[in-house]
Parts: structure tokens; sequence; C-alpha cells
């Protein structure tokens, strides 16, 4: 992949919603923004502003009634599996053992059995979940599940990983692990990752650059320059906590 | 160039949950949503009457008639029914039969329902009455009912009474396993914060049971009021003074197929019209739901 | 603890059954008025037994080395047996074939409807219409299109089942929850994966508890069909029974529907039960202690 071609192009994205009354809600209007290879880009917001709607189109599971939205300059109509999804609600299936959970989209590439079990044994060893491989969903807590939908999506290696807030309903501890795992895979595979979160210190510790969705649009746009893998102490220096501010005040905490 | 053109879309929609088998969105968010779901429901009645009507076409008329010719039956019959008077059940027509089984199907229901509904709840809470409750209502809950019919009918012989008891032990049952189940769904939570204020037992029963239990129990009855329907009918045709069962039982003997249409068409019509009753009760009832 | 609750629960079922059977045997020896034919109104264990069933044997029309009191032959316990056995297989032929082809229509054409919505709107009132036609009343329609037969019959409760399954089956699919369809979107999997990975799977709890429903339904259905006008069957041994108001003999079928019902019902929820291990309500309980004591930093379950 070419580092200075752009591996995500969003262009001029409008969205609007009809509600259930009539009312018209513009959810984007005239998002544009660009993503190198690589970054690991959180997208932060306040609930309703629009940035789930935004994962949304780029995944290809909405689709915007204005603009366009290019993965490494194709045009995106639809779901693919150029861009991997870990989504907000629970997706892992309940019906299918652990292994074959994350087996699921090799499944789908027509992969030998054989094959697509090891890539998945390899991807459930990654996340720590190697002695669960042949349990059931519903055997495990909700972080053991969070893992799952890790690893799943990255033995399917798509270029490009979107998130919407995987970590959400979990409790902080969970949290903190599970972004210690993604950011572990993000480092190991140098994945694109567009990642939704409401979470300021979420967005610290997680992204290479973070832009936040204010009312349907962008209100900033800025790279962390802090290292990577990032601890407490990296984001408590001056230069972290002032971009800290920043988000807060664009959040409206501050 | 920001989006500011508000039109109507017939493509995105708000994150909904509802799907389709292929895997498509069920649900859109249009303006005239509305609008197409009359459509939609006027043309599947239409749909309805159009392959009745083809289908009494194509078949002979000792099997099947036209919904016209049941509702002109229906219409001339509904006060006197001079056919119905050769079977010995009087001047009558269709009303005054209808008017006995729809009496005994909504006294039935009342009672039984209401003898359910207290022996539910009440063993809700109560582990000794649980123990005593629950493996009658798990054997008589996946028995054909029907079986009682007979018994009750050389017990009792052909009067109302036989059909009113035949419709209130099967609402009994019926209302005893949806009353348990409301009762256990309540979420604990609630008597907990009560009891926090000193909510005795009888507020408590007062202000969250029965609030709490009212729109799963109105959602069991709605089932059993449908399925007392049909029982109520069999054990007329079994033997029954009056009533819609008799009616039917009348015309197959006499092989009236216009008739017999006529009869089923009433019952269900009534049996749809006491569903819309009950589901509008049961909106204003939980209005908060 | 959990099997003593089971015990428990037995235990309690006996014992409500035992004193039902005791409460029964006072009623008759109390309530002594007889009927027409000299048949007690509320006969006991005894006259049930000694009496109704063993005049069963007259309607054993003779076989099997048995002969036929109807021709001349003894009351005997064995004509009695075979005549309710052989009518309880007419019986069972008509429940099964009637709820496999019922369970085979309705979820087809189930799950045709709701893979198109605009199919599933239209003809959303005549499945209203169907529902809400009580299914009893439609028996003598059904004696009258397809005769008061085992075709009849069984034609009837296929109808019954169907409806059930029918309704069952699109409620399911539109309750699946989008997110599995969007994951499933997101790999590129075609619509035949989605059906048979996403679709079959997650509505199968539903269907099966819609199945439960109609398997109930069914028994009745059978019931009310075969006292309406059948040729042949257990139902036919109550109309005969009730023309000479023979009491006793319709509580033996009575009791032997209830053991049908009964055991056919536990049999099939307990074999269905071990299909769906996987889902979290209806399987097993979860062995999540057992999960999660090896591997780096993987958390305990709470």
């Amino acid at each position: 992949m070419d580092p200075r071609k752009p591996a995500l192009a969003v262009r001029d994205i409008g969205v609007r919603f009809v509600r259930a009354d009539g009312t018209p809600v513009v959810a984007l209007d005239g998002v544009s923004l660009q993503v190198f290879p690589g970054e690991f880009v959180c997208i932060l917001g306040r609930s309703g502003h629009g940035k789930t709607t935004l994962l949304n189109v780029v995944a290809g599971l909405l689709r915007a009634q204005h603009g366009e939205v290019r993965v490494m300059d194709q045009l995106v109509t639809g779901p693919g599996i150029d861009r991997g999804v870990i989504f907000q609600q629970d997706a892992v299936f309940p019906w299918m053992r652990v292994e074959d959970n994350v087996a699921f989209g090799l499944r789908v590439r027509n992969i030998s059995t054989q094959e697509r079990l090891q890539i998945a044994r390899e991807h459930l060893a990654l996340v720590g979940l190697s002695s669960v491989a042949r349990a059931w969903p519903r055997e495990l807590s909700g972080g053991m599940r969070g893992r799952v939908a890790i690893a799943a999506v990255f033995a399917n290696d798509p270029p490009i990983l979107l998130a919407d807030e995987p970590f959400g309903a979990l409790d902080y501890v969970t949290r903190r692990q599970l972004q210690a795992v993604l950011q572990d895979l993000w480092r190991r595979t140098g994945k694109t990752v567009l990642f939704v979160t409401h979470d300021v210190d979420e967005a610290m510790m997680l992204g290479t650059r973070v832009i936040v969705i204010k009312n349907g649009g962008i209100a900033e746009d800025r790279a962390i320059d802090l290292p990577m893998p990032r601890s407490d102490d990296d984001v408590a220096t001056q230069e972290g906590l002032a971009i800290k501010h920043l988000l807060l005040h664009h959040i409206g905490l501050e | 160039m920001t989006f500011r053109a508000i039109q109507r879309s017939s493509d995105p929609l708000p994150p909904s949950s509802r799907m389709d088998a292929g895997g498509r969105p069920a649900n859109r968010a249009t303006i005239g949503q509305n609008f197409i779901g009359t459509l939609y429901t006027v043309a599947g009645v239409g749909l309805f009457i159009g392959v009745w009507w083809y289908a009494a076409s194509q078949l002979p008329r000792s099997r099947l008639v036209t919904p016209l010719e049941v509702g002109s039956d229906i219409w001339t019959n509904f006060l006197y029914s001079r056919r119905l008077g050769v079977f010995g059940l009087g001047k009558v027509g269709y009303g005054s039969l209808l008017l006995y089984t729809v009496g005994n199907v909504l006294t039935g229901l009342v009672t039984g329902g209401a003898i359910g509904i207290f022996i539910g709840t009440a063993s809700a809470r109560l582990r000794l009455l649980r123990l005593f409750v629950d493996p009658v209502v798990l054997v008589l809950g996946t028995v054909p009912v029907l079986v009682a019919a007979p018994l009750f009918l050389l017990w009792f012989g052909v009067v109302p009474f036989t059909q009113v008891l035949l419709v209130a032990f099967y609402s009994a049952v019926m209302m005893v396993m949806f009353s348990q189940r409301a009762a256990e769904n309540i979420d604990p939570v609630y008597e907990r914060w009560a009891m926090t204020f000193g909510a005795g037992v009888a507020v408590r029963i007062r202000h969250i049971l029965i609030p709490g239990t009212v729109p799963e129990i109105i959602g069991g009855l709605r089932i059993t009021l449908a399925s007392a329907w049909g029982l109520e009918v069999f054990a007329e045709i079994l033997g029954a003074p009056s009533g819609m069962g008799q009616a039917i039982k009348a015309f197959t003997n006499l092989n009236n197929v216009s008739g017999l249409l006529a009869c089923v068409v009433i019952v269900a019509v009534t049996a749809i019209v006491t569903d819309i009753l009950l589901v509008a009760l049961a909106r204003r009832v939980t209005a908060w739901a | 603890m959990r099997t003593n609750f089971r015990a428990s629960r037995l235990l309690g079922g006996a014992t409500v059954l035992l004193t039902l059977v005791l409460l029964w045997e006072l009623l008759s020896l109390v309530v002594t008025a007889k009927g027409s034919y000299d048949e007690p109104l509320i006969p006991g264990w005894g006259y049930l037994i000694g009496n109704s069933l063993l005049r069963m044997s007259d309607y054993w029309g003779g076989g099997f080395g048995v002969p036929a009191p109807s021709e001349g032959g003894p009351a005997t316990y064995a004509a009695a047996l075979l005549a309710l056995g052989s009518a309880s297989l007419i019986t069972f032929q008509r429940v099964l074939f009637g709820i496999a082809f019922g369970t085979l229509g309705g979820i087809g054409l189930g799950l045709l409807v709701a893979t198109f919505d605009a199919a599933r709107r239209l003809i959303a009132p005549t499945v209203h219409i169907v529902r809400m036609t009580p299914f009893l009343a439609m028996i003598p329609l059904f004696n009258l299109w397809f005769g008061a037969n085992t075709f009849g019959i069984i034609l009837f409760v296929a109808y019954g089942v169907a409806v059930i399954m029918f309704i069952g089956t699109v409620n399911a699919v539109r309750n699946v929850p989008k997110v599995y369809f969007d994951r499933a979107a997101t790999v590129g999997a075609s619509r035949a994966t989605v059906f048979r990975h996403v679709v079959l799977p997650a509505i199968f709890p539903e269907i099966r508890a819609s199945f439960l429903l109609s398997f109930g339904l069914s028994w009745s259905l059978v019931v009310g069909g075969e006292l309406l006008g059948a040729q042949s069957g257990l139902g036919v041994i109550v109309t005969y029974a009730l023309q000479f108001a023979y009491t006793g003999r319709v509580m033996i079928v009575a009791f032997l529907f209830v053991i049908y019902a009964g055991l056919s019902f536990a049999l099939f929820d307990a074999m269905s039960r071990r299909i769906i291990d996987w889902h979290p309500q209806v399987g097993q309980r979860p062995i999540s202690a057992q999960v999660g004591r090896r591997g780096v930093g993987v958390a305990i379950r709470q």
C-alpha cells in the first residue's frame, strides 16, 4: 500500500433521516476526511452527533444521500471484506462455537476447514482465548466475547478495520485489557483503523489521530504524537494534557 | 458544499432491528408509511376476498359459495331463520344464537380467568401453593381440554352450564400459567425499592404486582379468548340448547354450505371484534407500557 | 441443588396425582347416582377397570386370534386392549402426519414470505383472518370438503399446525437482530450463506417454541376432528360411548389422550433440548467456572 495515498477517502458525505413522526434529522452534514495507511483514527463525539452514522457509511451498511467514500480508490457501494467491522452490539453468533465464529469469515471465502481452523486458533492464541476455542459463546463473559469479535475480524485480515464503540458495555478493567489487545494486534499487523468512541481517555490511549464529530460535522482533526504503545504516563505529559483539554472543550465539558 | 435540501428519501435508514430473511431491512422510516400500510391492508383484504371468489367460481356449489352469497345469507337470516326453526332451536336467527355463544364465552372466560389470575399470581409468591399448583397445571396445560367436553355433557346435560364450565376450566388453567409468568417477570428491584420506603405487602401488591402484571395478563387473555371461541363452538356442536355451534350442526346435517359458511364467518368476525376490544381495553389500562 | 429441586417437583407431582386418584374414588362412593343404561355418573376405579376397560372389547372387530364380542365371543381384556391399541394407532398416525405436513408447510411458507417483505404485508390480513377463525369451528367445513376420514383429519391437523408454524416462523425471522446480518455482510457472505448460517440457526429456538405449541394443539385438533364425525380412531369410541352414556368408557379414552399427549410432549421437549445446547436460556448451565483458568490475561468470569 502506498503510504502517501489515502487508504480511506470520505468526500462530502451527507446523511439525513426522517423520524417516525416526520421530522427530518441531518445526521451528517458534508463530512470529508482522509485516512492514511497504518493510522489509528479515533472518531470522538457525543451520542447522537453522527459518529456511528459515519462509521456505518464507511462500512457500507448505510447509504448516504450525498457524497462518496473510497477505499484504496475503490468506490464503496456496500459492505465488503476489505473493511472489517467490530460492532457495538454483541455480534458473536451464539450458535457457533468460539473457533467457528473466528473462522466464519474464512469459511465464507471457501478456505478449507483445516486451514481456517488453524488460522482461527492462531488468532485465538493472540487474544489469549486458546482454552475456550470449543466453548459456546454463552459460556463466556462479555469481555471474552469482545476478544472473540476482535480475533474474528483480524483472522479475516482486512486492510481496514472499523470499530463502533466496541468496549462501551464493559467494565473498566476489561475495557483497558481489550484496548491493550486491540492496540497490540494493530501494531503487529499495521492495519488502518477507524475507531468510534465517546470516551476521551480511550481516544487518547489508542489513537494516532483523533477526529471530533459535532452536530454532524468535523469540529477537530488532531494528530496525537505520543509514543506507542501508550501508557498512562505518556498521556499525562504536558503535550498529552493539552490535547486532552482540547478534546474536552470540543466535547462540551470545558 | 453542505447538505441542506430536505426531501423524501427512499434509501438510508436509522438503525433499526427488523430484517427480512434476505437480510434486508424490513422497516422504513419514510413519510407516508402509514398511508402505504393502509394500502397494503386494503389490498390484503381484497386479496383474501378475491381468492375466495375465484375458488367459489371454480368449485361446485356443494363445496363453496361466493362471499356475496354468504353475506346475503347472513343479512337475511340474522334476525330470524326459518331453516333453524326446523331443528328445534325455536324462533331464532343468527343473532340470538350468536348472543348465546358470546354470553357463554365471556362468562366462562371471566370467571375462569379471574380464578386463574388469582391462583397464578398467588402461587408465584407462595412456594407451598406453587408446589401444589405447578404439577396440576403442567399436566392440564399439555393435555387437550377437549376430552372433558363429552364428560361434562354426560354429567350436566344439554345446558349452558356444560359449555361455560368447559370454557371456564380452560381459561383458569391458561390464566394460571400466564399470571405466574407475569408475576415472575416483574423485576425484583421495584419491590426492593418500595420496601426501602417502608411499603408493606398490601401496598406492594396493589402498586407493583397488579400494575406490573397487567400487560402480560391481558396478552394471555387475548390468547385464551381466541381459543375459548373454538372450545365453545365445539362444545355447542356436541350438544347445547342454542348457539352458533348448534347452527353449524344443523347446516351440516342439512348439507347447507352457505349457512355453514355464514356461521363460520359470523364466529370469525365476532372473534376478531372481541379481540380488538380487548386490545383497546389493554391500551387504556396500560398506557404507561 | 438442582437435583433437589427436580426431586421435590417430582414428589409434588406424584403427591398431587395420588391425591386426585384418592379424591376421585371418594367422590365415586359419595355420588352413587346412575345415568341411563345403569352406568354410574362417577365410576370408581374398580368399575373403570373391571367394567369400562373390559367392555372396550365391544369395539374389537376380531383378528389376531381374539374373537369379537359382537360376533358372540367373550368380553376379554385382550380384545379390549387390541381395540384400544388399534384405535390409538390410527389416531397416532393422524397426529403424526398432521404435524409433519403442517410443520413443513408452515415453516416453508413462512420462510418464503419472510424473505419478501411485500408478500408478507400483502397476505397479513389473510393470515390474521385465518388465525382468528377458531380452528375447532372449522371441523364441519373440513368434513364437508375432505370427508370425515383419516385424510380429512390429517389435513385439518396440518392446517392448524401450519398456521401456528407460519406465524411463528415469520416472527422469528423478523426478530433476528440486525447486527448478525450486518456482520455477515461485512465478511462478504452470500444470501445462501446468510440463510444457512445466520437465519436458520437464529430462528431455531423460536421455531421450537412454536412447535411445542402446535404439538399440544395438534392433539386437541385430532380429538376434535375425531369427536365430530370420524369413523375410526379413539375419538369414535367416545362417540359410540356417548350414545349410551357410558361415562366410564369416555373417561378411559380421556385418560389415554392425556397420557399420549403428555408423554409425546415430554419426549419431544427432552430430545429437542439437546439440539439447542448453545442457547443461553435453554441450554445447560454454563460451565463458566472451568473456562478461563489458563491463558495469559484471560478475564475470569465474575
